[in-house]
């Protein structure tokens, strides 16, 4: 272990330490509690995107099978009655088979063609869901979703209470983050870079390149739909409009700001973002000019994002000890 | 026979690149393909390895047909394929690299053993391990390409035009290697506009013209052949 790693897990763990202790940290506000809970599904679903960009690819239709999880997992509450403990694995896998049909042939396309066939088809899932009324709800969507609650062992906890739900949430987006951690540090990992750099060189080697890019889409679609899951149970109310083609724009925001090359940029990006755009409130619809402002400032003078700060700042250091030298 | 390619033809859209060739590789030589651009040479290579369809035509090794197979197939079964330019994945280490082309191998005893083969033939590549691979200079990045194609334990290597672009001493070590790739019992395929080197180094030449074979034959006949000489050999 090098310097620099140590000192990155160091910052990890303070970081998750930071946020378990939060709702003690903020005297258990509600508002902030939310804030966190936002950044929690804002995370799972920067870093599973980042996930189909290790292989070079931006998915656009990553916020609708968020979506397929989010509708999944609240009709099978609202129709059948299932708590969110089994309708989050359901969701995911249901988001996960549909992302696993539909990459055969999206996988095919490359460079910008696969960016607009993913825009389409997180723009068709998104139309269905408005579509059916009947089944979906329409553009009204789907109401009373409810919270799940644990009642075990003399435990009894009702996920209503905004700090139960708080852990919830960091505790699933920890795991998520951790599986991509591992994904992505293993021989997997370098495979995916591989076929990022080159895929006809990829080829060359010996890689099944198509077989990686659809493990790895529907990998990534795999948490986007068990965030979706946790997303409805926690707002109890969701509709298509949230789950459109902004909402993959504004992850790909937070991966770009972030930083690309590493997964510090998307939980960095996220998380930094979302609190940004809170603060932001007030503006109203000027938030998402703000988006866009960002979004070409970082590329300007951040490039890298802001993952590269910390050694931005050792170099800055390091030229400002040598110039007193 | 260990690799054998029957009446190959290869079509890009109406164009035929390669106008029905046969050839064969016997196990432990060397054959060379040499000829000037565009005529056909890195199709064929890419035809035997899978990367591009063929249109017509059997390739088959060791007396299975590998035709229609896909590429990471056909790399399972022992060939591996060089790439024309000394194509690496530049942004990682050479460790890396080398990893990657032993992209079928689970095994962990395994893998340390062609690490360890590969250092032995390369052993440069063992003191640069964790360098970036596009930091290297241009002889050694065409040793990690061919470092990379020896850790998928191949049979037959197919050498895309290794010299191409490398200084001249770096030529005669390139050659050297592929030298004691073929008393390892190995089999090469190379591709090569440097006649002369490529005709010193195999058993076997075939002269390629625009998508056929002019002319083939033990490669000291290939040398002593008027037409050859004033055609490849500039003499």
């Amino acid at each position: 272990m090098t310097e620099n790693t140590k000192m990155a897990t160091g910052v990890w763990v303070a970081a998750v330490a930071f946020a378990f202790l939060l709702p003690v940290i903020c005297g258990y506000d509600k508002y902030i509690l939310h804030v966190g809970i936002t950044i929690a599904f804002n995370i799972a679903l920067a870093t599973s995107m980042w996930l189909i960009w290790t292989l070079g690819f931006i998915s656009f239709a990553h916020a609708g099978f968020m979506g397929i999880g989010a509708y999944t997992s609240a009709l099978l509450f609202t129709s059948l009655g299932w708590s969110l403990w089994i309708n989050m694995w359901i969701a995911a896998a249901v988001a996960a088979l549909f992302a696993f049909v539909i990459s055969i042939p999206l996988m095919r396309t490359r460079a910008v063609y696969f960016f607009m066939a993913s825009w389409a088809v997180g723009e068709v899932i998104k139309r269905v869901f408005a579509y059916y009324r009947g089944i979906f709800g329409g553009w009204d969507g789907i109401f009373n979703i409810r919270p799940p609650k644990i009642d075990i062992f003399g435990l009894d906890i009702n996920f209503t209470s905004r700090v139960a739900y708080y852990y919830l949430a960091l505790v699933c987006c920890a795991l998520i983050v951790f599986a991509i951690h591992r994904i992505i540090r293993s021989r997997t990992g370098a495979i995916y870079w591989s076929i990022h750099e080159s895929e006809i060189l990829a080829q060359h080697v010996g890689i099944n390149v198509l077989k990686h890019k659809v493990i790895a889409f529907t990998t990534a679609c795999f948490f986007a739909g068990m965030t979706g899951a946790l997303y409805a149970h926690y707002h109890t109310y969701i509709n298509p409009k949230t789950f459109d083609i902004w909402q993959s724009e504004f992850s790909l925001v937070h991966i770009i700001v972030g930083g690309l090359s590493t997964l510090n940029g998307p939980v960095l990006g996220a998380t930094v973002l979302t609190i940004v755009d809170e603060l932001l409130r007030p503006a109203g619809w000027y938030r998402v000019i703000f988006f866009g402002v960002v979004i070409i400032l970082t590329v300007l003078f951040l490039p890298g994002g802001l993952e590269t700060v910390p050694a931005r700042v050792r170099a800055l250091v390091a030229r400002l000890r040598g110039r007193s030298d | 026979m260990l690799l054998e390619v029957e009446n190959l033809r290869v079509h890009y859209d109406k164009v035929e690149a390669v106008k029905g060739i046969s050839l064969s590789v016997e196990e432990g030589n060397i054959s060379t393909l040499i000829g000037a651009n565009g005529a056909g040479k890195t199709s064929i290579l890419k035809a035997i390895s899978g990367l591009i369809k063929l249109s017509a035509g059997e390739v088959r090794f060791e007396g299975k047909r590998i035709d229609h197979m896909a590429a990471h197939d056909i790399v399972g079964m022992g060939i591996a394929h060089v790439p024309e330019g000394r194509r690496l994945f530049g942004l990682m280490t050479v460790q890396h690299n080398l990893r990657l082309g032993a992209y079928l191998q689970k095994d962990k005893k395994q893998l340390e053993e062609s690490f360890e083969h590969v250092y032995r033939h390369f052993p440069i590549l063992k003191e640069r391990e964790n360098q970036l691979a596009k930091t290297l200079s241009g002889g050694q990045q065409q040793m990690v390409a061919m470092g990379r194609a020896l850790m998928a334990r191949p049979k037959v290597i197919l050498m895309d035009e290794p010299s191409l672009g490398l200084a001249p001493i770096m030529v005669s070590e390139i050659a050297k290697i592929i030298e004691s790739l073929k008393q390892a019992g190995l089999s090469v395929v190379l591709v090569e506009q440097n006649a002369s080197l490529a005709l010193k180094l195999a058993d076997r030449g075939y002269v390629l013209e625009t998508g056929t074979i002019a002319l083939e034959g033990k490669s000291e006949d290939l040398i002593g052949n008027d037409y050859v000489k004033q055609a490849y050999l500039g003499g």
